[in-house]
């Protein structure tokens, strides 16, 4: 009887009464019934994907990717032409507003008449559960704010951003729109490196001040164009958001109020000044007339015919350079680090590390420092391009940590750290995790949860049959380990070679900056396409206990591959240690 | 034996449930036992909630909440630590934590003897901390809470407005009582329904004092005494911000 009841609750159907209704600001009537205005509603908690499913039948929605200023945005699949897609919800609270449909509707339109490569399409858009919604294109990377989080762009990378961007608003503008809401958040950067605007025309359709209602900021002021607060603006607004963009680029800071020439702050052309200050200009008349004539200004410094023009003043100012970037590969053309054998007898960086297994023998500061963990390493000759890589024992019960001290990997006085090796993938045969890379107070802890040594590290924790990125650190003796899991699965396939690579940055004593990649890789080593990222995220104490294994001289680096978890072999063991910069911050930024 | 609970599911929605009753009585009573089944079935939505994000699975945590809630209306001793006992939620929060530990111990010493290959110890272990960006269980818990506690208040409301034959009106009035948002003309619909604005505006106001009037009898009915009732609706509506 009692099982019935609770099977008919399932079958009951019933229209909720919060329908169309945000129950954060039903319940502050509840609590504040004197308040005779909308005030309080700030922003709602997002919708989990289940919650959302009912009203869009035609998709799968898949994950929360996060919240702006104007909505909330989800990971889906659209069913009927199984791509994926970006599914962005507009705020609630114009949901009974006749006026804010025609408008949304109106700018829809205008949005998807605008095809251009550089510019996210909008796919579809609508009114349902009570949220207006667009469906986009999903772009699988990350948005400039989250690059300049991660690492400081040289001064060619940052322009070579801009000529993009002004080619789609350039067709943009043409058609008679303007975004008026470009800041990095809106800078899209794909995989391949290729730049996507997003967000176009929404600012509009929000409305600003001279909405009658209350309007949440619609974007940080701070890279809006001064006429944008009477309403007066045109596409010059776009402009001048570019030039505070460029400049947060080159200098890392926004401009203030009065702004000081990017040549005065950092080592750049002072002919970028020139441009820069032209964009941000006050009046819009003094500014660029258009992004056409702001894209030549740019694209004649990238392919000088002369010789840059060194700026006096140059700061000697130490800084810490950023180590290379593993979450955005190729910025127009700046060749990164590969890993792997694709240059053949590239000559090695004095602060690298390779582990050699293919002498058919791990080398002797190895050899005295291989951890046997539960059944033994053996050198096989299956590795990558025929070589001698590392297998693990062909029973399913094995798993080990190799770990691997050079002198001084002190966190402190490191740059930073790039851990890297190369995987072939097996069944999955219940383990939870596959493989881990970073460090370890000593050898006598091995990633693992048992009282032991502090460690820390970046690994691939198995979920059934995907994986997923997983921050895990510890300290020494004390209580379990902490972690974080990014959202997000990963699908790899049996009996291909991988390439895990991850870079662990202390950017200041309580914290350290993690990301990380997967990557395909062929029978040689190298490198193919970008299977996952696990994007910059800081970690600091004292959440995270890191103070331990960060501050000892002695850290060593090690890696954990589990057969159960679905390695069967590992090869191309690399440790790159960059040292902070000495006289010549330069000469770290040089591409390989 | 637990007797039937009321055919008619609105009632049964309306009746007021109180955890004094249950607490005050006895452990075996018969009354005792319908009383938590009500409260239970009431706040069956959180615990959903919670299991499907602990669990990171729909379907799992649907299970587990159906083992649940058979275990609490079979009679099983519900465990939760005494200071808890002064509301509902804490209290079943407590429970559905306690219900779940045991089970994933069941099922690991199932996994341990079955032969197989060991998992890795360890990992049972690694304690995750919460993404800010992400709800965590607790934060689901208490959400889900929030809404369900809302949607009782609501139609309470309304069945009240029904027995007085004002039915539609509470219909066309509802979406607005968040606040003052212009959602449509308030005056066609006060003409809509036979009224001059300013009637109107008053019948609105009386209605969400009435509205807030539920919402206190609801969360009420959760609480051991009202000292708590102030705090108990500062948790709910921050538990709504996210």
């Amino acid at each position: 009887m009692r099982d019935s009841l609770l099977d008919s609750r399932a079958s009951r159907s019933s229209s909720s009464l919060l329908e169309g209704l945000s129950a954060k600001a039903l319940m502050a009537e509840i609590m504040e019934p004197t308040q005779a205005d909308d005030s309080g509603l700030g922003a709602m908690p997002p919708l989990s994907p289940e919650e959302l499913a009912p009203h869009f039948p035609q998709l799968e929605i898949l994950e929360c990717l996060g919240r702006g200023g104007m909505g909330v945005v989800y990971k889906a699949r659209q069913k009927s032409l199984n791509r994926v897609v970006a599914l962005k919800l507009l705020a609630p609270e114009r949901a009974g507003d006749p006026q804010f449909a025609a408008r949304f509707e109106k700018e829809a339109h205008a949005l998807a008449a605008l095809n251009h490569p550089h510019i996210v399409a909008v796919y579809d858009f609508g009114l349902a559960g009570g949220f207006y919604y667009l469906l986009m294109e999903f772009v699988d990377g990350m948005n400039l704010r989250q690059l300049l989080q991660s690492k400081r762009l040289t001064p060619r990378e940052a322009l070579r951003i801009v000529p993009p961007v002004c080619a789609a608003l350039q067709s943009a503008h043409e058609h008679g729109i303007v975004h008026c809401d470009i800041k990095p958040e809106n800078l899209l950067i794909a995989h391949d490196g290729s730049v996507k605007i997003a967000d176009f025309g929404i600012a509009k359709m929000i409305g600003h001040a001279t909405d009658r209602e209350n309007v949440h900021e619609a974007g940080t002021p701070d890279y809006a164009a001064p006429e944008q607060t009477s309403g007066q603006a045109d596409h010059r607004a776009d402009i001048y958001s570019l030039g505070v963009v460029l400049y947060e680029m080159l200098t890392g800071e926004r401009p203030t109020k009065t702004i000081e020439a990017p040549s005065k702050r950092v080592q750049v052309d002072i002919r970028i000044d020139e441009i820069v200050l032209r964009a941000l200009e006050k009046q819009p008349e003094l500014r660029f007339s258009t992004v056409a004539d702001l894209r030549q200004s740019v694209e004649s410094l990238i392919q000088p015919s002369a010789p840059p023009i060194p700026s006096a003043a140059y700061s000697k100012k130490k800084r810490i350079i950023v180590g290379v970037l593993t979450g955005c590969l190729v910025i127009a053309g700046m060749g990164y680090w590969t890993m792997g054998r694709s240059h053949p007898k590239r000559p090695r960086l004095p602060y690298e590390e390779v582990v050699d297994f293919d002498q058919g023998r791990i080398n002797e500061s190895f050899a005295d420092n291989v951890l046997s963990g539960r059944s033994g390493y053996a050198i096989s000759p299956l590795g990558l391009a025929g070589t001698s890589g590392l297998a693990l024992a062909e029973t399913l019960n094995s798993e080990g940590t190799l770990a691997y001290k050079r002198k001084s990997y002190d966190l402190a006085r490191l740059a930073s750290l790039e851990i890297s090796c190369c995987f072939k993938r097996q069944a999955f045969a219940g383990a939870t995790h596959s493989i881990t890379l970073g460090l370890t107070e000593n050898m006598a802890g091995h990633f693992s949860g048992v009282p032991g040594a502090a460690f820390l590290g970046l690994r691939l924790k198995v979920e059934g049959e995907v994986m997923r990125f997983q921050f895990i650190c510890k300290e020494a003796q004390v209580g379990p380990p902490r972690s974080w899991l990014q959202p997000g699965e990963i699908h790899t396939e049996e009996d291909e070679w991988y390439g895990l690579r991850v870079v662990f940055n202390r950017v200041s004593p309580n914290i350290v900056r993690v990301t990380g990649e997967l990557k395909a890789v062929d029978r040689h080593g190298r490198e193919g396409d970008t299977v996952a990222y696990f994007l910059p995220r800081d970690f600091a104490e004292p959440i995270f206990p890191l103070r331990e294994i960060l501050e000892n001289p002695e850290t060593w680096v090690a890696i954990r591959a589990v057969g159960p978890g679905g390695v069967s072999r590992v090869d191309d063991f690399h440790i790159i240690a960059r040292p902070l910069p000495s006289a010549d911050p330069v000469a770290l930024d040089q591409p390989r | 034996m637990i007797t039937d609970l009321p055919s008619h599911r609105d009632e049964a929605l309306f009746l007021t449930t109180r955890w004094t009753r249950v607490r005050l009585a006895k452990a075996d009573s018969a009354a005792g036992r319908l009383a938590l089944a009500e409260l239970c079935e009431a706040y069956y939505e959180p615990v959903l909630a919670y299991l499907r994000y602990e669990l990171r699975d729909v379907d799992a945590g649907r299970e587990l909440s159906h083992a649940f809630f058979a275990e609490v209306l079979r009679g099983g001793r519900i465990e939760g630590a005494d200071q808890e006992r002064g509301r509902f939620r804490s209290y079943l929060l407590g429970a559905v934590k306690h219900f779940l530990s045991r089970h994933r111990e069941a099922l690991h010493s199932l996994k341990r003897g079955s032969g197989r290959v060991p998992l890795c110890m360890d990992d049972a272990e690694v304690a995750e901390v919460s993404d800010p960006h992400q709800l965590s269980p607790d934060a689901a818990f208490d959400r889900q809470w929030a809404l369900t506690m809302l949607e009782r208040s609501l139609n309470a409301l309304r069945l009240q407005l029904n027995a007085e034959g004002r039915g539609p009106f509470f219909d066309r009035v509802r979406p607005m009582l968040t606040g003052e948002a212009a959602h449509g003309d308030q005056a066609s619909i006060a003409s809509e329904c036979s009224m001059t604005v300013e009637t109107f505006r008053v019948a609105l106001h009386r209605l969400k004092r009435r509205l807030r009037q539920c919402v206190k009898e609801e969360i009420s009915g959760t609480l051991e005494d009202d000292t708590n009732l102030e705090d108990e609706m500062q948790t709910l509506f921050a538990a709504l911000s996210g």
